[in-house]
């Protein structure tokens, strides 16, 4: 089958909303208490405001729409991550830029009381962009260039070392804690839709950026130099593809708190499904991540019933073992 | 005089076999050299004489017993391996080195008697390592660092001393200096000893005893004298060379000449060369 | 001539070395330990000057004065000197026997696993006495250390990958208790969320006792098993030339490791990066050989958990920002650094 998505990569995108569709019916329909899917699409349709249709649509459908929009913020990103700095291991989350951004909001919470959307979105990028370039800055520290394992580890005790900082911040403010204890641990549940409509045009800059940067990324996959060589303004593309990294990670932490592994695993299918060709691998990871990140929110909503787990538990316990196959193999490969 | 020996020896990294029946019989109280190809299975065998490696059949026999049987504490008091280019902690003193060579003898409590002090001091004096002791071992060049692996092997105060490539890494001033070492212990102290070497000439010239190994099997093994000849090392280097006797040593000495008919870029000084070889057993190699 | 005094007895086959660098430096350590101790207990909201706390260590101090100090303030000051020494010594192994100088308990998930098990019992048997604590992280930290060695071992003794596995094996670890956390609504939570950051806010006798025993059998084990590291800390072949029964004594230690540290985790939670650091400086100040780095590590491992403890209580009074945060922040930075000493 996928022999035919490699061949007709458009099929394959088309399948992806297929799915995507059908991800969204599923989010709609299930949780605590299950709702069939005629009475779904009549809370869309003719809503009556029945117990069932305000579930459906004022609960459901919100968390559903920012699952959708956070997913495929992540796999975006993730992608781009894997391809400008050329790491199977790398992502939003093992780097720590999703540390950055959540270090940023949680201290912006502490410290301006109840500050705007704008204002947390903003925090979120600033606190992304300093993650990511501190991490960039200490991998090219080392003589004899980055390789993958260090920069991941570097992301990892980037990572550590922003958690216990934003931990001292919520310790040091009890207020914080509860607020955003669910936040925290990556959650789309709960959460206003006016978040979403809020944070929609910072992710549809980011998306838009990072599509426009198949075709180069494609060159810089063969090496800098060899990029270099084909004409290509390497320091640019790398530029916008920080930025909208930086864009997408940030809005995604805003939206949902630090929600990880998703990034790492979903360029990898991605480019399992469709190939090297990152004009295609970045549209594929989006409709892939947002599917994922759907899928797992059910999943949480599901495996603790009468309770709820965070959807970043979900996504961690999932992408776990992928990660630590990836770094077997990385490994062994050195 | 301990007698190390195989017999049916085969070892195999999951299927595909390295050592396949092997028996052979170490001459005690003598310096015998492992030689061959890369891959041959020199190195397996090494440490199957060690026991690091446990044989899919046949068994090592250390004076009639299997070391595999035997304690390894037991093993390890009478039977000494210095791996290749083995690696130590950072900051580690070569006397601390040297004094982890007393390790199979200590116990529980007894950590420090006066026999492993001796046996520290004197293998530290034996390597001439006496006054870089207190120098952490990577603050030392590869030869002497290679000296106080040795020592440490001496401390341990084993019979049988087996080496994995002693002088791999080393130039050529240190690799002399490692192998005048082993031989002098050897004389001095009849210590027997076992190592893998890739340079044939100094197998020659310091090995009593030659075992050369062809895809697991024992090719040919003896006096250097005896054994290396062309057809010898045509079989198992797979080079054509030219024998002539060493000057200095009366060891044979094994010039190389070309592995698959290759023309120098001096005719005239190829006309010297044996006759060509008929090529077929060479491109069989390939 | 050599920097080593021997100690033996003629009757008995007993023998001992001693470096003779390590008295001095335990002597000093533990005479700064000290210092810290009573500056530690001196201070507070009610402060108490130096000359006081001595003397109502001695049993000679007033009524209040002994409440403060010998019932609220010395058994913290204490859990925090112990989890220190615990965790400095679980690291000084587990960099030995995996020959990984990064090695520590936070890093190979055994921290994250001892927390799971004990959040666990903590939400699940509201009831159960503290005692129970010890116990179930022991349980935890096994399963996840011994799955990241298990993982990061196989076909293979990378020291990356092995940090790689734990720190993927400490994220599930770290999602699972989320997990715990998010079933129930009980107070317990945000009792057992503090605890995770890692502080010994509020450490009283009934939190030191349950650790006693533990340290008291993993401690003497490992300062035994102190040749035995020395040994593995060497190349494989050349331990099980050696004569060293390599499995056997990896494995035992490996236990030893996760007692200590788990027993630190039961007591004061996940405290970062202790266990990475103090082998580090132990090695500065003695050298490699196990017989004087476990010992000056463990004291070096308690000190800074007593320093953590005091900069955060003090740092930004009265806000108490926990001893693991403190450590944290000291410690990313020193683990990025010896990731890129020297390549």
């Amino acid at each position: 089958m996928y022999a035919l998505f490699r061949s007709r990569p458009g099929l394959g995108l088309l399948a992806g909303l297929g799915l995507l569709v059908l991800a969204f019916g599923i989010s709609l329909a299930s949780g605590l208490q299950a709702i069939p899917i005629g009475t779904v699409l009549e809370a869309l349709t003719a809503f009556d405001g029945s117990p069932a249709h305000l579930v459906v649509r004022s609960i459901r459908l919100p968390r559903t729409l920012i699952a959708m929009a956070v997913g495929g913020c992540l796999g975006v990103a993730g992608t781009l991550t894997q391809a400008l700095t050329r790491n199977p291991l790398a992502a939003p989350g093992t780097l720590g830029i999703n540390a950055g951004a959540t270090l940023a909001v949680a201290a912006g919470l502490y410290l301006l009381g109840t500050p705007s959307l704008h204002t947390l979105a903003w925090l979120a990028f600033l606190g992304a962009a300093a993650a990511a370039g501190a991490v960039y800055a200490l991998a090219n520290l080392g003589r004899g260039g980055v390789t993958p394992l260090r920069l991941t580890l570097a992301g990892a005790a980037m990572a550590g070392f922003l958690t216990a900082l934003t931990q001292g911040v919520l310790v040091a403010s009890e207020r914080t804690l509860d607020e955003i204890r669910l936040w925290l641990a990556g959650s789309v549940a709960g959460r206003d839709p006016e978040v979403l409509r809020g944070l929609l045009p910072y992710m549809l800059v980011g998306l838009a950026l990072a599509l426009g940067l198949g075709r180069p990324l494609n060159a810089l996959s063969l090496g800098e130099e060899v990029a270099r060589g084909l004409g290509q303004r390497t320091g640019w593309v790398k530029a916008a593809g920080a930025a909208a990294v930086v864009l997408l990670a940030g809005s995604a932490v805003a939206a949902a708190g630090p929600i990880g592994f998703l990034g790492l695993a979903v360029p990898h299918l991605s480019r399992w499904i469709v190939g090297p060709d990152y004009r295609w691998v970045l549209p594929y990871s989006g409709v892939l991540g947002a599917i994922l990140l759907i899928l797992a929110d059910v999943g949480a909503r599901l495996i603790i019933r009468p309770g709820e787990a965070p959807v970043g538990v979900v996504t961690a316990l999932l992408g776990v073992p992928f990660f630590i196959a990836l770094a077997r193999r990385e490994v062994g490969r050195r | 005089m301990p007698v190390l020996r195989t017999e049916g020896l085969t070892v195999a990294y999951g299927e595909t076999p390295v050592l396949d029946g092997l028996t052979l019989t170490i001459p005690a109280g003598r310096i015998t050299a492992l030689v061959g190809r890369n891959g041959c299975g020199k190195s397996t065998l090494l440490r199957a004489l060690a026991r690091l490696l446990r044989p899919r059949g046949g068994t090592v026999y250390l004076d009639g017993a299997s070391i595999f049987r035997m304690p390894t504490r037991e093993v390890a008091r009478r039977l000494g391996i210095l791996p290749q280019a083995p690696t130590a902690p950072e900051g580690l003193t070569v006397r601390e080195l040297v004094a982890l060579g007393r390790y199979p003898h200590q116990g529980w409590l007894r950590h420090w008697s006066e026999a492993d002090e001796r046996a520290v001091e004197s293998a530290l004096a034996a390597t001439g390592m006496l006054d870089l002791a207190d120098r952490p071992l990577d603050a030392l060049s590869g030869g002497q660092r290679q000296r106080a692996w040795i020592a440490m092997a001496l401390a341990q105060e084993t019979e049988i001393l087996l080496l994995d490539e002693p002088t791999t890494y080393l130039d050529m001033a240190h690799q002399v200096e490692v192998l005048e070492l082993l031989y002098e212990l050897n004389q001095a102290r009849g210590r027997t000893i076992v190592m893998v070497l890739h340079d044939l000439n100094q197998a020659c010239r310091y090995a009593h005893h030659l075992v050369a190994l062809k895809d697991g099997r024992i090719y040919a093994q003896g006096d250097p004298r005896e054994v290396v000849t062309p057809e010898m090392v045509r079989e198992v280097f797979g080079i054509e060379c030219c024998v002539l006797t060493d000057p200095l040593a009366g060891t044979p000495l094994c010039i190389p000449a070309a592995c698959k008919g290759c023309t120098f870029r001096r005719p005239e000084d190829a006309r010297r060369l044996p006759a060509p070889p008929p090529a077929a057993p060479a491109a069989a190699e390939v | 001539m050599s920097r080593w005094t021997a100690i033996r007895c003629r009757r008995l086959p007993v023998s001992f070395r001693l470096d003779r660098r390590v008295p001095p430096v335990l002597l000093a350590l533990g005479g700064i330990a000290l210092a810290l101790t009573v500056l530690s207990l001196g201070t507070g909201q009610y402060p108490v000057p130096p000359g006081e706390v001595v003397r109502t260590l001695l049993g000679g101090g007033s009524r209040e004065y002994d409440f403060v100090i010998r019932t609220l303030r010395l058994p913290r000051a204490l859990v925090a000197f112990l989890v220190g020494l615990a965790l400095a010594m679980a690291g000084a192994i587990l960099q030995a026997i995996t020959r990984n100088p990064l090695a520590s308990p936070d890093v190979t998930g055994l921290s994250a696993g001892a927390g799971l098990g004990a959040v666990a019992v903590m939400v699940f048997l509201p009831d159960a006495p503290w005692s129970a604590l010890t116990p179930a992280a022991l349980a935890g930290g096994l399963a996840a250390g011994g799955l990241t060695y298990w993982l990061g071992w196989k076909g293979g003794s990378h020291p990356l990958r092995l940090v790689l596995v734990g720190i993927g094996i400490a994220a599930a670890a770290q999602a699972l208790t989320n997990t715990v956390m998010a079933t129930t609504q009980s107070l317990r939570v945000g009792e057992a969320l503090v605890w995770l950051t890692g502080s010994v806010y509020g450490r009283s006798w009934q939190h030191l006792r349950p650790m006693l025993p533990w340290l008291g059998v993993g401690v003497p084990a490992a300062l035994l098993m102190a040749r035995h590291l020395d040994v593995l800390h060497l190349d494989e072949d050349l331990a099980r030339g050696l004569g060293s029964r390599v499995e056997w004594h990896r494995g035992m230690l490996f236990l030893i490791a996760v007692t200590l540290g788990s027993a630190a985790v039961a007591a004061a939670g996940t405290l970062g990066f202790v266990g990475l650091m103090a082998p580090h400086i132990a090695r500065r100040l003695v050298g490699p050989a196990h017989g004087g780095l476990l010992p000056t590590a463990g004291m070096v491992g308690g000190l800074m958990v007593l320093a953590a403890d005091l900069i955060g209580r003090t740092l930004l009074a009265p806000i108490e920002v926990p001893a693991g945060v403190v450590t944290a922040a000291v410690g990313a930075p020193y683990f990025l650094y010896l990731l890129f000493r020297n390549r």
